[in-house]
């Protein structure tokens, strides 16, 4: 006998007894049997008239036995002394286990049972996993044993489940971590994918429970509610039938406890549960409402068996003639649920109930002397704007109501939430979740979803998943496309070999573009790749750039570049012109409203979080818009004005300003490279108060464009030909400029003032003219290829001046 | 072994289970009558009609006001008793049932040893 597993312990020996005869069916058909025994025999002694039938009769014994016996084995406790491992093994593994096992026949065994299926399929592992990869060696099993043992007590759980066993077998592996990264998890996850079959475990034995209803005289106490009926939902009434899990996620246990308590203490029971759009509010008062008709035994005794109505405004509306007639038929209703005695009305948005509005009607009139009598038990829902600003209109409303405020769930309670609601959807799309689906789903939706809070934006993204499952698996890759497909967004990391190309070329590909500034290619370039490849922090924007130097450069050019080599397109850039921000007033302008000013910077970064922040001239804004501006680079978070969070940690921001250009261009004329003053000029900017020091730190980098040179200039000539050409393909006419000729339009376009940027309008007046009156008169036709000389350069000019 | 086994879990685990599943039966049969919650509120009015406290108003309409309470009460404690009553009897059933599987459970092994010596003796019906 080894020294950790009797296989001849009584619970070892019943467990194995329950795989054979512990099944519904076969209990069935005993319990039949027996009693089919018990009156055939004597049936038979009478008719046939032959003693022989009594021992007919003497096999219901036997059989009753058996069924009693089998009955009992569908429930094989754990020990209540732990010595050694069949003592707290799940009977569903006890019942299989050979005598002698190794870690490799564990596997075997655990790759059949629905338990071992859950950690494999849940963590995206596939059943041909754990057998190849566990340890043939006999020495190794009770290591695998030891380590079942400390998750089942680390997770608190009663017995090692097959779901255990397969962590602990997985978590033994060598060199498993690499394994498991490949599938985009690690071993704690794998943990965690044993905390969430128990949670499953404890969320149905939770439903399994019997409910103890009140029975048929629960409710002669309580008045009728016909009003009520007819002008609400009963919520209670409903939760008899509604698929709600909830297995005991003890912060919102701690909510409900808390609403239950203020509604039972007697006095004012009018209650506000004031947090965000889908921070749980209605879930409480439904899970409320359940425990309440279940007579939960936590919850105070006066509180057992009473129903909770919520009240419809649109159906209460819609039946008034008048505003009279509205008013008193509230109070009717309110008159209703205080002399039905077991009545708690639920106001979800409340707010329509207090406001003048599309729907909404302020009926603060007659439900405040309601509120003050303390005889209507209310509880109410909404988001805490609305909260203060009926509190700001009607301040004796916050006098009589005690307000609880239910804040976003976090992770924990979040995953705990999605990973009861997720049985339900599977049901519906008949589909099965991964863990990873999970995870992605919480990082994506805290990331992208800014219109709702946790847990509701998590719900409603794993919901939606399920559209974009792949053979029936939805996995963190459905998570992904579904966000991509509601949003608009890319969120996969790069994966592709042509974006890893990109990525691996991007200097080149955006100098492609513009014309040296090599170091600012460098430096943003390299920030790109970090971001892509994961090596950043994703709790702020993928790289914060403050542009400096003098105008025409390519500042802007290089912005246009990161978003068209980047992100793939120049619509990826969103361009504020920050001289157009100067008063207090216009950060309303940024976090304005999509609905009311679709370009405001909040809206353009909701819809497209993957874009270029261009903040042009940033020198000139308004300290306050400055300061809203520098939330974003500190937090990558920016809340519009109706208090939604919008990120901005797929964006790069990039500011521009021409402030010391004159000062750049006096070391770069001293012949110093832009390395050897970088820091001088910092220091030069924050003493000259052009900048404050808290705003130049909060920048990853501050990168400093030189002058261009005249041959350089030469450069940005041949790019603009080349655009020229590009417009000219469709006309199958091209144009070739002469090099002496490029110098004439070098020598037109070059201000050291404005850089390249006179260029181009030079190019458009001489090259382009020359192009067209060619075409025009007939002298240029498709296929045909026009030389532009110096002579005709000089000539388009002069003629233009 | 198996057999003794057996019926070793008969005579103690599995006997004080059935025990406990009877107890079980009569509480549920106790809850669907609601035999607590009516003894608990006996003399309330019955679903609350005519129940309501009436303030000022003449005297006569006090005087009624306090005989459709009262009604309300009687009304609601007769019925209560009634379902009380008819409560306690089904449980007292059930708990008979129980009593009566109780007392047969010892027995039930030895029915194939009751055959054998009625099928032996040639007992006709």
């Amino acid at each position: 006998m080894s020294d950790f597993f009797d296989f001849d312990s009584t619970r070892a020996r019943r467990a194995r007894a329950a795989r054979h005869f512990a099944h519904k069916d076969t209990i069935l058909v005993l319990w039949i049997c027996g009693w089919v025994a018990l009156l055939a025999g004597p049936l038979f002694v009478w008719v046939m008239a032959t003693p022989a039938g009594w021992l007919v009769m003497g096999l219901a014994g036997p059989l009753w036995m058996m069924a009693a016996w089998a009955q009992d084995l569908m429930h094989i406790p754990p020990s209540a002394e732990v010595r050694k491992i069949d003592d707290v093994v799940d009977a569903e593994v006890l019942g299989s286990l050979p005598r002698e096992h190794t870690p490799q026949a564990l596997a075997s065994l655990l790759t059949a049972l629905p338990s071992g299926k859950f950690i494999l399929n849940r963590m995206g592992l596939g059943s041909n996993f754990l057998a190849p990869m566990s340890s043939s060696s006999p020495a190794d099993t009770e290591k695998v044993w030891d380590e079942a043992e400390r998750i089942r007590r680390e997770l608190g759980a009663p017995v090692i489940t097959g779901a255990t066993l397969t962590a602990a077998l997985i978590r033994m592996m060598p060199d498993v971590q690499g394994y498991l990264a490949q599938v985009h998890i690690d071993t704690d996850d794998i943990t965690a994918g044993v905390a969430w079959y128990k949670h499953l475990n404890d969320s149905i034995d939770l439903r399994m429970k019997p409910r103890h209803d009140g029975g048929i005289g629960r409710d002669w106490s309580f008045g009728y509610t016909p009003l009520l009926t007819r002008f609400g939902l009963n919520m209670s009434q409903q939760s008899i039938y509604s698929t709600l899990l909830h297995a005991g996620v003890a912060e919102r246990d701690a909510f409900i406890d808390q609403i239950s308590h203020l509604l039972a203490q007697g006095g004012r029971s009018n209650i506000a549960l004031v947090g965000g759009l889908g921070a749980g509010k209605t879930s409480l008062v439904e899970i409320l409402a359940k425990r309440l008709m279940d007579g939960d035994p936590a919850l105070p005794r006066s509180l057992h068996y009473n129903q909770i109505i919520a009240l419809d405004p649109s159906t209460i509306i819609a039946s008034a003639k008048g505003r009279g007639d509205l008013e008193q038929l509230v109070q009717q209703l309110c008159y209703e649920a205080i002399k039905a005695k077991n009545t708690i009305l639920f106001l979800d948005d409340a707010q329509l109930f207090f406001e003048d509005g599309n729907g909404s009607v302020n009926l603060s009139n007659v439900l405040l002397p309601m509120l003050e009598g303390g005889a209507v038990k209310l509880v109410m829902a909404m988001d805490e704007q609305r909260w203060l600003r009926i509190a700001q209109q009607t301040p004796a409303l916050a006098q009589y109501i005690n307000r609880i405020m239910v804040p976003p769930a976090s992770e924990k309670e979040t995953m705990l939430l999605m990973q009861d609601q997720v049985l339900v959807y599977e049901y519906h799309a008949n589909v099965t979740y991964t863990y990873q689906a999970l995870e992605t789903t919480w990082r994506l939706s805290s990331r992208y979803l800014g219109d709702q809070v946790m847990p509701g934006r998590a719900l409603k993204l794993l919901e939606s998943a399920a559209d974009f499952a792949e053979s029936g698996l939805v996995t963190h890759r459905s998570v992904e496309r579904a966000i991509e497909s509601t949003q608009g967004i890319k969120v996969g990391t790069a994966n592709t070999t042509t974006e890893r190309e990109t990525l691996m070329n991007l200097e080149q590909l955006i100098h492609e573009r513009m014309i040296n500034q090599t170091r600012a290619v460098q430096v943003v370039s390299d920030a790109l790749r970090r971001a892509r490849a994961g090596v950043r922090n994703v709790e702020r924007p993928v790289g914060t750039f403050l542009f400096l130097g003098p105008t025409g450069v390519g500042k802007t050019e290089l912005a246009k570049s990161v978003a068209a080599v980047f992100f793939g397109g120049e619509d990826h850039l969103v361009r504020l012109d920050l001289n157009e921000y100067v008063s207090a007033d216009d950060v309303n302008r940024l976090i304005a409203d999509g609905a009311t000013d679709e370009h405001s910077l909040t809206a353009q970064i909701a819809r497209n979080p993957f874009s270029v922040v261009l903040l042009d001239e940033i020198e000139k804004a308004h300290p306050n818009v400055l300061n809203t501006l520098l939330q974003v680079l500190d937090e990558g978070i920016l809340r519009d004005i109706n208090n939604r969070q919008v990120s901005f940690r797929d964006a790069v921001i990039i500011a521009t300003s021409n402030a010391g250009a004159d000062r750049i261009r006096e070391h770069i004329e001293k012949g110093e490279k832009l390395e050897q003053f970088e820091q001088q000029f910092t220091d030069e900017l924050i003493n000259s108060n052009a900048f404050r020091p808290e705003f130049l730190n909060r920048f990853d980098e501050i990168v400093l464009f030189r002058p261009l040179t005249p041959d350089e200039l030469m450069q940005v000539i041949d790019i603009i030909l080349k655009g020229v050409n590009k417009n000219l393909a469709a006309q199958k006419v091209s144009v070739q400029v002469d090099e002496d000729a490029k110098h004439v339009l070098v020598d037109a376009g070059y201000d050291p003032r404005l850089g390249a940027r006179p260029m181009r309008r030079v190019v458009q007046r001489a090259v382009e003219n020359i192009v067209a009156n060619q075409m025009l008169s007939g002298q240029a036709g498709p296929g045909s290829v026009i030389h532009v000389s110096a002579a005709d350069v000089q000539q388009m000019l002069k003629r233009q001046s | 072994m198996m057999l003794l086994a057996t019926l070793t879990w008969w005579y103690t685990t599995g006997w004080a289970g059935l025990a406990g599943r009877i107890g079980h039966r009569v509480d549920r049969v106790m809850e669907s009558f609601s035999v607590t919650l009516l003894l608990g509120s006996l003399f309330d009015p019955f679903r609350q009609i005519d129940a309501g406290r009436t303030t000022g108003g003449s005297f006569d309409a006090q005087l009624q006001a306090f005989g459709n309470r009262l009604f309300s009460r009687l009304f609601g404690a007769v019925v209560r008793t009634l379902f009380i009553l008819i409560g306690i009897f089904v449980a007292m059933l059930t708990a008979m049932v129980g009593l009566l599987q109780l007392l047969v459970w010892p027995f039930v092994p030895f029915l194939p040893l009751a055959g054998i010596v009625l099928a032996v003796t040639g007992v006709r019906l």
